[in-house]
């Protein structure tokens, strides 16, 4: 308990202080009570999401005999601290990396040139497609109250793919960081937008997140073996917890919360595992459907997650079906290709880990497929440097 | 470990020369556009000039050291001129040749031009820059040569020297290994968002600039641009002024060498005189405020200026000018306030009066 308080206290502090604060003073002030309650003016430690969930993971395995408390402070420490996913993950757990940081690890040169596969892979991710799709985004959040029904759908569309490429990207180059100095860290991604149901979409996006949760708050609270009065509360639960753990604002909540209530129908319906295996590579017309229903429904929530509150989020939705759809200036589909691109390689190498890890294909592709990613990277790379969104949390 | 380093730094030069070869295609067979790929203020500058109303005949082009000092509705009161300042943040020579060349050159207004009054400025080194589109559109193969044997033949400190190359090599490898070529690419195609300035911030500067020529003070900047908020630059001034106003003329030579002209020298000369035979009337600036040891360099240049013919008005020495080094005309550690450019404003004209 000691050791869990200590990792969330230091969490709360620094990210959910301000954020209470405010809602509290904001109830009081409709209760015609003013108050002027002390506000932080401290930076977020980066990465203090990950690493408070590092530190708890390890405390309850112990807990449950799962694993065995190390005796080196280095290796707790490294595994605390591991620099790759310092900042934005995977979530690690001690059963799995902490045997890792122990025993000695052996280069491999085959493990050295998949490593460098994915950190390009990623770097396409980030650099190409998240950072431009920024560029559309930013303007197009920041001026949704005059923008047509078209440019904001564009807008909800680019902020997805912008997340995923941003986050999946960051976590390709962790895992390929990793990999080059002999760790192999969990996957935290495996073609999520390819997810034919929501169920499927969490057992694909951000997946050391929603399996931490799954192991330590929704497994202790029944899962989904209670009845299904528990099972809409435990998912709730797991999902406005999920919402706030990435932010303090009411728009992360937002976001969680219609997640829990496009998932839940799923669940007392009983198929929520329907969709186990990923897609085969020519869909049959129903997950042709699927996937793009699913896709439609996932941005939907990402504008609360992208918007600054849950009235912009509202007003910007109310827009896209209130207003006329108007042409759009040629400018924002210069990202197209690449786009295609980075879906086409994904879609081809759905099977493995990451999609450059090529098996039937020529030397020759392959090398191409490397020299047109790197050189998009080159050719994006500009004088203004862009963070990873998922530093913030 | 050594088969996937050599493997790696193979797959890497592979990759550099393809770049190179690929970029070399694209910049051949691209025309670039000067307007879309400079800073969107100067930009702005320029359409406001263009826009103007009234005849112009004397343009200022230089860095902020002008753009923030010289005021074309106090110089034109005293020389009855109509001047404007097109000068801009960072508008170091090249690219201040470059504006010469790409933009005014080609101007409507360049036949009315009578007078160009050029700043003497040291080569560009300031590291945000070295990844600025505008810079690295501006480098070319020539200039790049002209920057590293001008840096090497001069007496400036290594550390100086060392970073000078380590720079202008960064611009090209930035320009010619195809660093944000996609830019390049978008507008070639006409994928690229058109310069519209309908925004607040821009239409509040457009307004600003056009009425005054072109002319913004930083005072005005912070007042009306910046909503009051106090600069960076200006606290950490007020924190140390006096030091660092001693520090000024305690580093102004007080002797110099012979002048010998270098290959940058005679790249302004030659700009220079192909603006004579334009018939224009050329003539350079030497402000106040110059950092370490450029003072010293810029001062050699003026020499081999005066000795091929040009006007050069030089404000740089402290003892001859202390209002230029006074904290009550200062902003902040390189320019002046709104009453020292004023001030600055009027002794220029004054110079120029006496001279014509």
């Amino acid at each position: 308990m000691i050791g869990l308080f200590n990792n969330l206290i230091v969490l709360c502090f620094f990210k959910y202080y301000n954020f209470f604060i405010d809602s509290v003073q904001s109830a009081l002030d409709v209760a015609g009570v003013h108050i002027n309650p002390f506000i932080l003016t401290i930076a977020l430690p980066v990465g203090i999401s990950f690493y408070t969930f590092h530190g708890m993971s390890y405390v309850i395995d112990i807990y449950r005999g799962n694993t065995k408390p190390t005796k080196s402070i280095v290796d707790y420490s490294v595994f605390v601290c591991f620099f790759p996913l310092l900042v934005a993950g995977p979530i690690e757990r001690a059963t799995h990396l902490l045997p890792q940081v122990s025993q000695k690890r052996v280069f491999s040169f085959e493990k050295g040139k998949d490593a460098l596969k994915q950190i390009l892979w990623g770097l396409f991710k980030k650099i190409v497609i998240a950072d431009t799709c920024a560029t559309y985004v930013n303007e197009i959040f920041a001026n949704y109250h005059t923008a047509s029904s078209s440019l904001l759908i564009l807008g909800a569309i680019y902020f997805a793919f912008q997340i995923y490429c941003d986050f999946s990207g960051y976590s390709d180059i962790a895992l390929g960081s990793a990999r080059l100095l002999g760790f192999e860290l969990l996957i935290n991604f495996r073609y999520p937008y390819f997810s034919r149901d929501i169920a499927e979409f969490w057992r694909r996006w951000h997946i050391s997140l929603s399996s931490w949760f799954r192991d330590y708050l929704y497994f202790p609270l029944g899962g989904s073996r209670v009845k299904d009065i528990f099972k809409i509360r435990n998912t709730f639960v797991i999902f406005l917890v999920s919402g706030f753990w990435h932010g303090a604002n009411w728009t992360f909540i937002v976001w969680g919360g219609l997640h829990a209530l496009f998932y839940i129908p799923l669940l007392l319906r009983k198929k929520n595992r329907n969709n186990i295996d990923i897609v085969g590579l020519v869909p049959s017309f129903k997950d042709f459907i699927s996937i793009c229903l699913t896709f439609l429904l996932v941005s939907l929530a990402w504008i609360f997650f992208r918007a600054p509150t849950v009235s912009d989020a509202y007003h910007y939705i109310v827009r896209i079906f209130s207003t006329q759809p108007t042409a759009i200036p040629a400018y924002y589909f210069s990202i197209l290709p690449f786009i295609v691109l980075m879906f086409a390689i994904e879609w081809a190498g759905k099977m493995h880990d990451h999609p450059l890890h090529f098996t039937n294909t020529g030397k020759v592709w392959r090398y191409i497929t490397y020299f047109v990613l790197a050189f998009s990277v080159i050719s994006h790379i500009s004088g203004e440097a862009n963070s990873f969104i998922y530093f913030q949390f | 470990m050594k088969k996937f380093l050599v493997t790696f730094f193979k797959l890497l030069l592979v990759l550099v020369v393809l770049s190179v070869l690929l970029n070399a295609i694209v910049l051949k067979t691209t025309k670039p556009d000067y307007r879309r790929n400079e800073i969107e203020n100067l930009v702005q500058k320029m359409d406001a000039f263009e826009a103007d109303g009234d005849s112009i005949n004397t343009v200022f082009i230089g860095t902020s050291r002008s753009y923030r000092h010289i005021s074309p509705m106090v110089f034109d009161s005293i020389t009855n001129e109509h001047s404007y300042n097109m000068a801009f943040e960072g508008l170091y020579p090249f690219r201040s040749y470059d504006l010469i060349n790409k933009f005014i050159k080609s101007s409507p207004r360049y036949k009315e031009i009578e007078n160009v009054f050029i700043e003497i400025a040291p080569l560009d080194a300031i590291a945000e820059n070295s990844n600025n589109n505008a810079f690295v559109n501006s480098i070319t193969l020539k200039k790049y040569s002209i920057a590293v044997k001008s840096v090497l033949s001069r007496q400036f400190p290594i550390k100086n020297k060392l970073y000078y190359i380590y720079y202008y090599t960064k611009l090209c490898v930035y320009k010619y290994m195809g660093f944000g070529l996609i830019a390049r690419i978008n507008q070639s195609v006409g994928l690229s968002k058109a310069l519209d300035f309908k925004d607040k911030p821009s239409q509040s500067y457009r307004a600003i600039v056009a009425a005054n020529e072109g002319f913004l003070s930083l005072d005005d900047e912070q007042r009306i641009l910046r909503g009051n908020k106090v600069l960076t630059s200006r606290k950490e001034f007020i924190k140390n002024a006096t030091g660092i106003l001693k520090q000024f003329k305690q580093q102004y030579p007080q002797s110099q060498n012979q002048a010998q002209e270098d290959v940058f020298d005679r790249y302004i000369i030659n700009n220079a005189k192909a603006l004579q035979r334009d018939g224009k009337k050329v003539y350079f600036i030497l402000p106040p405020r110059q950092l370490d040891f450029s003072t010293k360099y810029l001062l050699e240049q003026k020499a081999v200026l005066e000795k091929s013919g040009f006007t050069v008005f030089d404000f740089s020495d402290p003892v001859k000018y202390p209002q230029f080094y006074s904290f009550e005309n200062s902003f902040d550690k390189t320019h002046l306030n709104k009453k020292g450019a004023l001030i600055y404003s009027e002794l220029l004209a004054k110079q120029s009066m006496s001279i014509n």
